[in-house]
């Protein structure tokens, strides 16, 4: 999954989106070590402070752990995991409807749209 | 935070012309640094009086606590827009004089970045095209241990590719106590790198903030509000 | 620093001067046989062999000609490079390299003028040396009593302030090379005619004063001497003394002006 910055909003809650993705889609498994400040601001292709700044926030949410001596980890936290995940859904499909809002969709357009969708998705 | 460089009221002055026009300000140990602004803003100017390549015409300058010379020459590795290499020595020569004169000049790097690039250390400099001097260049600058890398528009002739791997470069040899200045017009290529912006305009410092800072503030990317305040 | 200065300066120097020569003492000897060699004698080759005749002359003006040459070359390239070396190595583009070496400005121009007179000494004793290769064997001999006559005349305190005036000449005239050029590179544009003017101004100056300085001295120290040889010795000797000093001051000023140029007023392109 490569690193997508964009340019209107700060580097480092972007930076912070990104590897909230990267944990809830798995790219950094639960309990894993993360790789060094470095090796991920090389990765990003951004300044390590930036990175740091990003790492030590996503350390105080508590999704990221340091180990006093063998480095970072992702949280062994399930439930946190679930917290984020539905957190990025709720904020994805925020934006979706707003977006469909802005064509001109009612909400119950857009639900009868989706189920459309998911249900000739269940038929074929 | 202790600072590196410290400019106080500097000025230099040609004839009547202000190159740089009172300029005080503070760079941080370990920073990633854009000194931004058009063509004329005195971007090369002030970087050459840290250099000891400009005598200022007034104001105090202090790099690592001292006045530009031999001590700061220790300290600071620079990297001049000019190609500055002669032409009868080869790559491998070259990184001897380096390793003669800079006690902080660390070889194995040196031929290590050179064999990433895939630059033969047996050539002579005379031969080498324009955007390979300029990487050979960069190689021996980053190769040093400094406390301060000034680098004078790092990637104006070089590839994307090529481009791509000087940006690498400075983020790889970051280190907590080395700041780096560069200097840059092509912004958007290099702002994600930087941790702070300097604007200079006629020689004068207008903005000066951190990369997050500005976008937190402005919601616009600091080439955006470059090209902003910089409109013609 | 100033040790690794020179040492740098003389790999970069040293690719003019050592194949010049080894190529002017190989063209001495070459000649020498030529002289020494029977077949071209001329009582070797009858007169009517006029084909061998003629490659007789041509290979050995010729090689005469070339040997001529390389010697004038040798002068001329010196020259050439304590130019080059200071205008391209200094105050060009390969200056932002030297001038952020760790190393005092002022070092920067003892290194430039202790290798300059290094390869002006080495090509003047080359020069000397293809020459007496060239000097029959028969008139060889006669060196060391010409020399011993020299110094006799002269006596010890007369050889060592000539050879004194020598080196401090020498210093004083790269010096003021380097003045010229560092005044010129204060201008914009035409650097190097400015520089070039500048030398002539300079030239000027210099050559003004130690007249005058020359002029005063002889006539306040001036004595008679009955016997005319003695007293051209005694004032020989005043007169190089008084010329040491003036070289030896001019030489001071050059230093100090180049200095100051160098370290307040540098500006690289």
């Amino acid at each position: 999954m490569p690193w997508e910055l964009k340019p209107d909003r700060p580097i480092y809650t972007q930076l912070i989106e990104q590897i909230e993705l990267k944990i809830c889609s798995g790219v950094y498994p639960l309990g894993s070590k993360l790789p060094s400040v470095r090796d991920l601001a090389q990765e990003a292709s951004v300044n390590p402070n930036t990175m740091q700044r990003a790492l030590s926030k996503l350390e105080e949410n508590g999704l990221l752990y340091t180990h006093r001596t063998s480095g970072r980890y992702v949280t062994e936290d399930v439930k946190m995991v679930q917290k984020v995940k539905d957190r990025l859904a709720h904020e994805l499909i925020q934006e979706f409807l707003q977006n469909m809002k802005r064509l001109g969709f009612t909400e119950k357009e857009i639900m009868s749209i989706i189920a459309k969708m998911t249900g000739g998705a269940d038929n074929a | 935070m202790r600072s590196i460089l410290e400019c106080e009221n500097l000025s230099k002055y040609y004839g009547t012309t202000k190159a740089l026009d009172s300029i005080t300000l503070s760079i941080p140990q370990g920073r990633i640094t854009g000194l931004l602004g058009p063509n004329g803003s005195g971007k090369t100017t002030l970087i050459k009086i840290c250099n000891d390549l400009l005598t200022p015409t007034k104001g105090k300058i202090r790099i690592g606590g001292f006045e530009p010379g031999v001590e700061t020459k220790k300290i600071v590795s620079y990297l001049p827009e000019k190609t500055y290499l002669n032409n009868w020595m080869k790559v491998s020569e070259l990184i001897n004089f380096f390793k003669d004169f800079y006690t902080d000049f660390n070889t194995d790097k040196a031929y290590d970045m050179l064999s990433k690039l895939k630059i033969d250390a047996n050539t002579r400099l005379k031969t080498l095209s324009k955007g390979t001097k300029e990487k050979v260049q960069l190689i021996l600058v980053m190769s040093r241990e400094a406390k301060l890398y000034l680098l004078d528009e790092p990637i104006g002739g070089v590839d994307p590719a090529a481009r791509d791997y000087i940006l690498e470069t400075i983020i790889k040899n970051y280190s907590e106590n080395a700041s780096v200045i560069i200097s840059t017009h092509l912004i958007s290529d290099i702002e994600r790198v930087l941790d702070d912006v300097i604007f200079l305009k006629d020689g004068q410092v207008i903005l000066s903030k951190t990369v997050d800072e500005v976008r937190d503030e402005s919601g616009k990317s600091i080439d955006a509000l470059f090209r902003e305040v910089f409109r013609c | 620093m100033l040790a690794k200065l020179m040492k740098y300066e003389i790999k970069a120097t040293a690719r003019w001067f050592l194949p010049l020569y080894v190529s002017i003492l190989f063209f001495a000897i070459l000649n020498k046989l030529i002289f020494i060699n029977p077949l071209m004698n001329k009582s070797a080759i009858s007169d009517n062999d006029s084909f061998l005749l003629i490659v007789r002359e041509i290979i050995s003006s010729l090689s005469m000609f070339i040997y001529v040459v390389l010697l004038i070359g040798i002068f001329v390239a010196t020259l050439i490079v304590v130019i080059q070396r200071f205008y391209k190595n200094l105050l060009g583009s390969e200056g932002y390299l030297m001038f952020t070496l760790p190393v005092k400005s002022w070092q920067h121009i003892i290194n430039k003028l202790f290798v300059a007179m290094l390869w002006s000494i080495v090509s003047l004793l080359v020069a000397f040396c293809s020459i007496i290769i060239l000097i029959p064997n028969k008139d060889l001999t006669k060196i060391p009593y010409a020399l011993a006559q020299i110094m006799d005349f002269f006596g010890t305190s007369g050889i060592v302030i000539t050879l004194l005036f020598a080196i401090l000449t020498l210093i004083h005239g790269i010096l003021k090379i380097y003045t010229a050029i560092s005044l010129g590179h204060l201008f914009n544009k035409h650097k190097l005619l400015l520089s070039f003017a500048m030398y002539l101004g300079l030239d000027t100056i210099s050559q003004f004063v130690s007249f005058l300085t020359i002029a005063i001295v002889a006539k306040a120290a001036f004595v008679p001497f009955d016997d005319i040889l003695e007293g051209a010795v005694h004032h020989f000797k005043y007169f190089l003394t008084t010329a040491t000093a003036i070289t030896a001051v001019f030489s001071v000023a050059y230093f100090i002006l180049t200095g100051f140029i160098i370290k307040r007023k540098l500006n690289l392109e």
